[in-house]
């Protein structure tokens, strides 16, 4: 899978009770955004700079079905693939979207929790498809 | 630089690598996992051809190099659109194949 980047202050903000990263209680959701994440001082949605909300990108991104559950000591959580369809144009009207940050929408802040680095830009030209595929889990967590 | 780029927030080099070559979808029925090929032809928003998965060719990347397996797969439609998924999740399986 591609490597899974935790920004630093998801965590804390865990422990903070600012994300609520168990169970469906929360509504998370993942964007395209341009700009490298920082993981040591990003925090919230406001830090990264999302593709353009046009042409069937949503700005803040699309909703993630979510759930989590422990079995022992782990969390694993998991989510429905997010498919984005170009409509109209360019997704976003972009031709540089490179990353993809999952958050969590219902914290006040909107805080980010990881990102993944695609290797390239991209462009989803219209009725082109960009899907988030979240395999058998998004992440684990002991 | 531009000075009102962030530390950190310059744009980074591409890492993306070729893992498999670009290869008939109808040749990797059989590899290739189901929800990929239901994903096209499920879409009603695509265009006719499009939800036709044994119309396209498929070539996967990984993200970097360092990558175990690809997690990148690309769907060429003969109309020339493609559609993208990037895996980034974990505990499923990965096609990949071998073309000579």
């Amino acid at each position: 899978m591609a490597t899974y980047v935790k920004y630093d202050t998801a965590i804390q903000k865990l422990c903070d009770k600012l994300i609520d990263a168990f169970g469906s209680t929360d509504l998370w959701k993942a964007i395209i955004h341009t700009d490298a994440p920082v993981t040591a001082t990003d925090s919230v949605l406001t830090d990264l700079v999302q593709i353009a909300g046009s042409n069937g990108y949503t700005t803040d991104g699309n909703t993630i079905t979510f759930n989590s559950t422990r079995t022992g000591g782990t969390i694993t959580a998991t989510g429905v693939d997010v498919v984005w369809t170009a409509s109209g144009g360019n997704l976003g009207a972009s031709t540089t979207g490179r990353y993809v940050t999952v958050y969590d929408s219902t914290a006040a802040a909107k805080d980010v929790w990881c990102s993944w680095d695609y290797g390239a830009t991209f462009t989803v030209a219209d009725t082109e498809t960009f899907t988030l595929d979240f395999g058998a889990s998004i992440w684990t967590m002991t | 630089m531009d000075d009102d780029v962030r530390p950190g927030k310059e744009p980074r080099p591409f890492t993306q690598v070729l893992a498999c070559k670009r290869h008939p979808v109808k040749k990797l029925l059989g590899l290739i996992p189901a929800k990929y090929i239901e994903a096209l032809e499920q879409n009603q928003l695509l265009s006719s051809c499009c939800r036709h998965p044994e119309n396209h060719d498929i070539e996967a990347f990984k993200s970097k190099p360092e990558e175990p397996m690809p997690d990148i797969y690309v769907f060429h439609c003969t109309c020339g659109r493609r559609h993208r998924r990037f895996c980034v999740g974990g505990g499923d399986v990965r096609p990949v194949w071998d073309v000579r």
